[in-house]
C-alpha cells in the first residue's frame, strides 16, 4: 500500500480534492482552518489519501498546523498522529495543492519542501476562477523551474480530478524517495534564521517571473461587495438584518413541513389508539414512542434551515467577514479575532465549535474559547426554543425572540471571556491576520450535502440516544399504574424521583412536570422537548392528547416567568454529554470540563432564579 | 512612517516589521503592499502577494513603510 497526503495553505481546497479523489465527506468551507483533524480515505484499492488541516509553512503557530508539519517532518511524537498506522505516516510524496488565485502566497510551502527534498507534486486548484480573473501560466516553465510534476485542478472539471488520480496513481509504481524524519524542535531552528521567508519569497517571485504569461486581474467584485458588508456602520447593520431574516424565515418556512409532520405522527397515534391494544401498550406506543420520536423530529425542518443557512455563509466567504466585523470586540475580550470561527461553528454545534479552536495559536485562548463555546445557541437547542418561545410570543415576533436568545448566548460567552482576561491574562503578543477570500457563489451540492449529513445526525439521535431516554422516562412516569383517572404524575416513579430534586427548582418556578422532563435533558438538551410531551400526554391521560396541543398545554399551565426562566435556563445549563467528553478529550483532562460545567450551572441557576423573580 | 498611518488607496514598501508571524504572509522588509480600506474601528484592509487580509491595528503600528504611490 502507498500512501499520498494532500498538504497545503488553508481553504486553497484539498479537502474538495480529497472528497472527490475518495468519495468522502470531508467538511468544505471558504474560510480558512475549516480541517483541524487528519482524515484517510482511499483512492483505489492500492493506495491510500490523507486529507490534513492546511498550513502556510513549516513555521506553524497553530495545534491543528503543527499536526501537518509532525505529519509531513516525520515527527510521530504528535498525540495526533498516534491514528495513522505504520503505512500511513510513511508516506510516498505529498501532494502539495495550491490556490491558482494566490500563487504568490500558495507557492511558499511547496518551495521550503523542496529545499529540504521532501518528494512533491504541485497542484494548481482553482484554475476555474484564476482563468475567470485572466491568469494564464506556462505549466511546462513552471515545471522546470520547480523540478516536480504540476497540474491544474478544478472542482468543475473532473476531468482534471481524474487526471491528478492518474497521476497519483503513476507516481506511486515510483521507487521512494526516503524521507528523513526531523524532531520538530529541530525544524524551527532551521527555519528561524531570518532570511528564511524573504528567500523563499524571493524565489516564488523568480519562478512566477519567468512562468506567468499573464498575470491575474484583481478581485473587484469582492471588493464592492466588501465595501458595504465591511462598512464601519453598514456591516454590523446588515449583519444583524441577515440574522433575523434567517430567524424568521427559521420560522415562517419551517412552519408548514413542521404541521405536516406533527399531523403524521398525531394520525399514527390516533390510528393506534384504534387497534383496541391494551391499555399498557397503547400508552408505551403513543406516549412513549410515537411522542418521544414525533417530539424531536418535528424540529426537523428547522435543522435543516438552521444548517442550510450557515452552509451558505460559510461558502459564500461571508463567515470570514463576520469574524473581521467581530474582531474589535474580540480585541476587549482579549482574544484573537480568530476565535470567532470556533464561537460562530458552536452555534451548529459546540463539538466541532471546540475543535476548531485548535486554529487559535496559543493553549490560552484555545482554553478560554473552549471555556466559553458552550454558551452559544447550538442547533439542539433550537427545538427547545421554538417550542418555548411558540408558547407565549405571537409568530410575528417568533423570529425577534429567537435572535434575542442567540444574541443572550453569545454576548454572555463574550462576557465569560472578559471576565477570564482578568483572571487568566493573555500572556504572548501574536499577530491576528483575517484573511478574506474572494466571495464565490456557493457550491449547492456541497451544501446541501452538509445540510443532510446534519440531518441525518439528528434524525440519528432522535432514533436512539433520545428515543431511549423517553421511554425510560415512559416507564418511570406510567408506573406504578394510577388507580384514579385524575391522578397526576406525583404519584408515579418518576413522581417520586422528581419530590426529592424539585425543591431545588422550585425557586425557579418548575414545577413536578417541568423537573420530571428536565432531568434527561442534562444528557442532551433536545431531550426536553420530546420528555415534555411524553410527560404533558402521561399526565393528562383524559384529553386528546396530540402533538399539536403541546404548545396549547404548555401555554395554559405556565406563567410568562416560568417561560422565560426555562429558556434563560436552556441558555446557560450545562446539558450535553458529549461536550464535556470533547472538551476532556482537547484539554487532555478532567479540569476544564468540570470547571465548564460547574459555572455554566451556577450561572444557569442564577440567571433563572433572577427571572422568575423579576417576572411573575 | 508606521502602516496605520498610511492613506487608503496607497502602495507602500515595508521597512520593517517587529511582530514576530507576520513574516509567513508576506508582511517583511522589502515587501509591496496596497492598502486597500481603513473602516473607523475595524481592521485595515491590505492586500500582500495577491491575498486580502484584515490587519489589527496593534500590527500595523509595528510595521513600519515608505510610501511608493498614493
Ligand atoms: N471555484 C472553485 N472553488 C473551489 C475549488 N476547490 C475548492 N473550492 C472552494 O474553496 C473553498 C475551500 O475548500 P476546502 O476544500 O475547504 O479547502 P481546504 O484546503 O481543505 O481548507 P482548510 O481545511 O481550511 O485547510 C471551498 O469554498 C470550496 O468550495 C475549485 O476548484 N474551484
Ligand atoms: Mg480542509
Amino acid at each position: 500500500m502507498t500512501t499520498f497526503a494532500l498538504v497545503g495553505a488553508p481553504n486553497s481546497g484539498k479537502s474538495t480534492l480529497f472528497n472527490l479523489l475518495t468519495g468522502k465527506n470531508q467538511k468544505i468551507a471558504n474560510y480558512p482552518g475549516v480541517t483541524v483533524e487528519s482524515s484517510i480515505g482511499k483512492l483505489d484499492q492500492h493506495t491510500t489519501l490523507i486529507d490534513l488541516p492546511g498550513l502556510y509553512g513549516l513555521k506553524t503557530n497553530s495545534l491543528d498546523e503543527a499536526i501537518t508539519r509532525d505529519y509531513i517532518i516525520k515527527d510521530h511524537d504528535n498525540k495526533h498522529l498516534k491514528k495513522f498506522s505504520e503505512a500511513e505516516l510513511d508516506y510516498h510524496t505529498l501532494v502539495v495543492v495550491a490556490d491558482s488565485t494566490k500563487l504568490e502566497r500558495s507557492l511558499y510551502l511547496c518551495l521550503e519542501l523542496k529545499k529540504m527534498k521532501i518528494p512533491t507534486i504541485l497542484v494548481l486548484n482553482r484554475v476555474d476562477l484564476a482563468q475567470e480573473r485572466g491568469q494564464e501560466i506556462n505549466l511546462s516553465v513552471l515545471e522546470d523551474e520547480l523540478n516536480i510534476p504540476v497540474l491544474e485542478t478544478s472542482r468543475f472539471d473532473l476531468n482534471s480530478i481524474e487526471q491528478l488520480k492518474e497521476k497519483i496513481q503513476k507516481t506511486s509504481s515510483d521507487t521512494k524517495t526516503k524521507v528523513q524524519s526531523i524532531n520538530a524542535s529541530k525544524i524551527n531552528h532551521l527555519i528561524n534564521v531570518d532570511n528564511w521567508s524573504q528567500e523563499n519569497f524571493k524565489a516564488i517571485d523568480n519562478v512566477l517571473a519567468k512562468s506567468i504569461k499573464k498575470k491575474i486581474t484583481p478581485d473587484s467584485l469582492s471588493n464592492k461587495l466588501d465595501s458595504f458588508l465591511l462598512h464601519s456602520v453598514l456591516g454590523p447593520l446588515l449583519l444583524l438584518i441577515l440574522l433575523y431574516v434567517i430567524f424568521q424565515t427559521l420560522f415562517e418556512f419551517a412552519g408548514p413541513f413542521q404541521d405536516f409532520i406533527t399531523d403524521s405522527f398525531d394520525g399514527i397515534a390516533s390510528w393506534v389508539t384504534t387497534l383496541g391494544l391494551n391499555e399498557t401498550l397503547q400508552s408505551f406506543i403513543v406516549d412513549g414512542v410515537i411522542a418521544g420520536l414525533g417530539g424531536t423530529i418535528v424540529f426537523l425542518p428547522q435543522i435543516i434551515f438552521l444548517f442550510f443557512f450557515i452552509g451558505i455563509m460559510e461558502e459564500t466567504g461571508y463567515m470570514s467577514r463576520v469574524a473581521y466585523l467581530l474582531d474589535s470586540f474580540m480585541i476587549k475580550l482579549g482574544l484573537p479575532g480568530k476565535a470567532i470561527i470556533p464561537l460562530l461553528s458552536s452555534h451548529a454545534c459546540a463539538i466541532p465549535g471546540i475543535m476548531s479552536s485548535r486554529s487559535l495559536n496559543n493553549e490560552r485562548d484555545r482554553i478560554i474559547t473552549t471555556l466559553i463555546a458552550p454558551l452559544t445557541a447550538c442547533a439542539a437547542r433550537l427545538p427547545v426554543y421554538v417550542l418555548l418561545l411558540a408558547c407565549f410570543l405571537p409568530l410575528k415576533y417568533q423570529g425577534l425572540g429567537l435572535l434575542g436568545l442567540y444574541l443572550l448566548g453569545i454576548l454572555s460567552s463574550f462576557i465569560i471571556a472578559f471576565i477570564m482576561k482578568f483572571i487568566k491574562p493573555s500572556t504572548n503578543v501574536q499577530s491576528h491576520i483575517l484573511e478574506l477570500p474572494s466571495y464565490q457563489f456557493p457550491n449547492m451540492k456541497m451544501v446541501l450535502k452538509n445540510v443532510w449529513n446534519n440531518a441525518l445526525v439528528f434524525i440519528k439521535n432522535a432514533g436512539t440516544v433520545i428515543l431511549a431516554l423517553t421511554i425510560v422516562l415512559w416507564v418511570l412516569t406510567y408506573f406504578p399504574k394510577r388507580t384514579a383517572p385524575n391522578e397526576g404524575i406525583e404519584h408515579s416513579y418518576a413522581g417520586k424521583i422528581a419530590n426529592v430534586i424539585q425543591p431545588a427548582f422550585e425557586p425557579l418556578g418548575f414545577d413536578h412536570k417541568l423537573t420530571v422532563a428536565l432531568i434527561p435533558s442534562f444528557a442532551a438538551r433536545e431531550v426536553m422537548v420530546s420528555t415534555m410531551a411524553t410527560v404533558m400526554s402521561v399526565d393528562d391521560a383524559e384529553s386528546d392528547s396530540g402533538l399539536g396541543k403541546l404548545k396549547e398545554k404548555l401555554a395554559s399551565q405556565y406563567s410568562l416567568g416560568v417561560f422565560l426562566a426555562l429558556l434563560v435556563w436552556f441558555v446557560f445549563a450545562p446539558q450535553c454529554i458529549s461536550t464535556f467528553a470533547v472538551i476532556k478529550r482537547e484539554t487532555y483532562g478532567y479540569k476544564w470540563p468540570i470547571i465548564t460545567f460547574a459555572y455554566t450551572l451556577v450561572l444557569a441557576y442564577l440567571l433563572a432564579f433572577l427571572v422568575k423573580s423579576l417576572v411573575a | 512612517m508606521l502602516l496605520i498611518d498610511s492613506k487608503p488607496c496607497s502602495t507602500l514598501e515595508i521597512l520593517s516589521c517587529s511582530q514576530p508571524g507576520l513574516n509567513i504572509h508576506g508582511l517583511q522588509k522589502g515587501a509591496i503592499i496596497h492598502v486597500l480600506k481603513k473602516p473607523l474601528g475595524m481592521p485595515m484592509q491590505i492586500l500582500v502577494r495577491g491575498v486580502k487580509i484584515g490587519l489589527r491595528a496593534s500590527d500595523a503600528k509595528k510595521i513600519t513603510v515608505k510610501v511608493i504611490k498614493e
